[in-house]
């Protein structure tokens, strides 16, 4: 039982037990599939879409540039007309066939490899730009309550000024100065989420701030950093890890929005699928509508599960 | 109250010149001389003059651009010309930028309205029905739907509503002639009416979720368990007492929502070929005219700021304690 409650430290006093117990992990992961099932439902989701991401290549049997061909329905090799002349021909937007599950896209590639292809880019970015906008709004949103003053006013109105730029403006503007490129999506997905949110974390800074535990590290002697970084920043890790949670939906779909617009990484990325197979909608409108329906199915399992990791670690969203 | 609104006016007017700095910096860290020398070649291309070389062309174009002298020489002549609303020359039609975004404007506003009734429409009585059942299957299926809107990409939306129009023909979508609301005011709803109800089911499942939390949360207080107990209507006790009290956390909302309506239009317009702001947004950046970006951008963001602006006045006028309790703002 002792193990339970903690176990003994170096000079026999007892030390809480941090970390848990694999027992205590188990149990809390069911009650968890018990209590969320969207959000269970959400996970196995994503845990498919990691699956796809990682293996999803090694497991396709073709490339994304691979073209494939088909028999020249047309084939006759006394015509005049150039159209006839080939025995083959791409495969242009071919039907599903065992081959090729979701048939060819505009230029004869299977469908599902770039798909697959695709979801890397999706995935890979939208919890990229997540973690490295969160991380620089938290830097920011840290500095700017725990400093106050003018620090904070200044900081304060930059900020105000970012967020009043709409979301997909500010995006195209950041684009706009290079090449398209991998790092350059993900530099801009992250801006666009930096500003939100040090907002919140500045607002949990604050918060935290004022605590006593806070005033009497500082009463002991602790050093600024010391404070923000032992005292602080350990209990406004509740709200950062939502805002990491949340944004990952967001920042998906704000990259297949680029991509749409074919300002995003060249390549086969979700958005652009939608907008290669858009011209060809009326009689052939598999590739717009599959790739649009990996983005849902992808932003909607990320944000059932954002919800759910805000509900756990916030419950007094939930009340409401 | 008339303090607040002035305070909140010359704030604006800090967040706008923030915002003309951060746009001179996006516009100008690309070197400008890229531009400078496609213009220049451009221009030798289409004949110079005898004995002129691409040098001197650079030279002038960057005169013309405003792209001389030193880092700073630059800021401070672009702020002053943008204080005198002087925009330049747009370097794809050689109009002034200024009259271009004019003549976008009424499309985008348009767009962006349309966008709006369609939210709100969504919006508002779904949440007040989903907080009324809360609990209850129907309640349920609203929730899905709504995170279904919030997770379905605009452009996607799009292109299934012009699937489904292409199939049954029940809308004219006259895409080549973008009439405007004033030309043709049927042929110019029926473009638009795709475009806004698949920008406007993303914003109005924000929305719902919104009115469904606050009404939930104010129909629990005691002010509306008292309007039960004296015996008013339940729709009166949700609307006079529920909807009444939500309305300012409801209209901030709008607020926010404003920047995300603008910007979907911009890929809407693209879409549906409409000549608004967010068209010529996207054709400025493909053809790196720096000029037409930095207007678009600048006029956006204005836009925008000066919504929130109305919004907030609304609201302080809404919810008398506002304007008491931000005399820090």
């Amino acid at each position: 039982m002792a193990e339970d409650l903690g176990r003994a430290g170096p000079e026999g006093v007892l030390v809480p037990e941090l970390v848990p117990s694999r027992a205590r992990m188990r149990t809390t992961i069911a009650r968890f599939l018990r209590s969320d099932a969207p959000g269970a439902v959400g996970l196995v989701v994503i845990a498919v879409m990691v699956f796809i991401v990682i293996f999803g290549v090694m497991i396709t049997p073709y490339t994304k540039d691979q073209i494939f061909t088909e028999v020249n329905p047309e084939y006759d090799p006394r015509s005049t007309s150039p159209g006839a002349l080939a025995e083959t021909r791409s495969a242009f937007l071919a039907g599903p066939s065992w081959d090729h599950w979701l048939g060819t896209d505009t230029k004869g590639r299977d469908l599902l490899t770039r798909l697959m292809y695709g979801s890397r880019i999706s995935v890979s970015i939208g919890v990229g730009a997540a973690f490295f906008g969160v991380l620089a709004g938290s830097i920011i949103g840290l500095t700017s309550g725990f400093a106050g003053g003018k620090v904070d006013l200044v900081i304060q109105r930059l900020v105000d000024a970012m967020i009043a730029f709409p979301g997909l403006l500010l995006l195209l503007l950041i684009v706009q100065v290079g090449e398209r490129s991998y790092t350059l999506t993900l530099l801009a997905l992250s801006v666009g989420v930096t500003f939100g949110s040090s907002r919140i974390v500045r607002a949990a800074t604050m918060k935290t701030r004022g605590e006593t535990y806070v005033e009497a590290a500082r009463a002991m002697g602790a050093s600024k950093m010391r404070v923000v970084l032992r005292h602080v920043l350990p209990n406004i890790v509740d709200p950062i890890i939502i805002i990491f949670s949340i944004s990952i939906g967001a920042n998906i779909l704000a990259e297949a929005s680029l991509a749409f617009l074919n300002l995003s990484v060249p390549g086969p990325s979700w958005g652009q699928i939608v907008n290669e197979g858009r011209a060809f909608l009326d009689s052939k409108p598999l590739m717009s509508v599959s790739a649009g329906l990996a983005i849902t199915i992808v932003v909607l399992s990320f944000n059932v599960v954002g919800d759910s990791v805000r509900d756990w670690l916030d419950p007094h969203q939930r009340a409401r | 109250m008339t303090g607040y609104i002035i305070r909140r006016v010359l704030l604006n007017f800090l967040v706008i010149f923030i915002l003309a700095t951060f746009v001179f910096i996006a516009v100008r860290i690309l070197p400008g001389d890229y531009t400078v020398e496609q213009i220049a070649t451009r221009q030798f291309a289409g004949g110079g003059v005898e004995g002129e070389s691409v040098e001197d062309l650079m030279e002038e174009a960057r005169e013309a651009l405003g792209l001389h002298g030193s880092i700073i020489e630059q800021y401070g002549r672009y702020i002053r010309d943008v204080a005198r609303g002087d925009f330049g020359i747009s370097l794809q039609t050689r109009q002034s930028t200024i009259s271009e975004t004019r003549e976008a404007l009424p499309y985008t506003l348009q767009l962006g309205t349309m966008t709006l009734l369609v939210a709100l429409v969504i919006g508002i009585p779904f949440g007040c029905l989903s907080a009324w059942r809360k609990g209850s299957r129907l309640d349920a299926a609203l929730r899905v739907t709504a995170m279904l809107g919030l997770a379905a990409p605009t452009f996607w939306t799009a292109t299934i509503g012009t699937l489904i129009v292409l199939e049954t023909g029940w809308i004219h979508l006259d895409v080549l002639g973008h009439p405007g609301i004033w030309e043709d005011p049927w042929g110019s709803i029926q473009l638009f009416l795709i475009p806004a109800i698949a920008g406007g089911v993303g914003i109005g499942a924000i929305l719902m979720r919104l009115v469904r939390s606050e009404m939930i949360a104010v129909m629990g207080t005691d002010y509306v368990r008292t309007a039960r107990a004296k015996g008013l209507a339940e729709t009166a006790v949700a609307v006079h007492h529920g909807l009444r009290s939500a309305l300012p956390t409801i209209i901030t909302l709008l607020g926010l929502l404003v920047a995300v309506v603008v910007g979907g239009t911009i890929i809407l317009e693209v879409m549906f070929n409409i000549p608004g702001m967010g068209q010529r947004m996207i054709r400025a950046i493909g053809g790196r005219d720096l000029p037409m970006i930095q207007t678009l951008a600048l006029s956006i963001a204005v836009m925008v700021v000066f919504a929130n602006l109305v919004v907030d006045i609304i609201t302080a006028v809404v919810d008398p304690r506002i304007s008491v309790s931000a005399s820090d703002v």
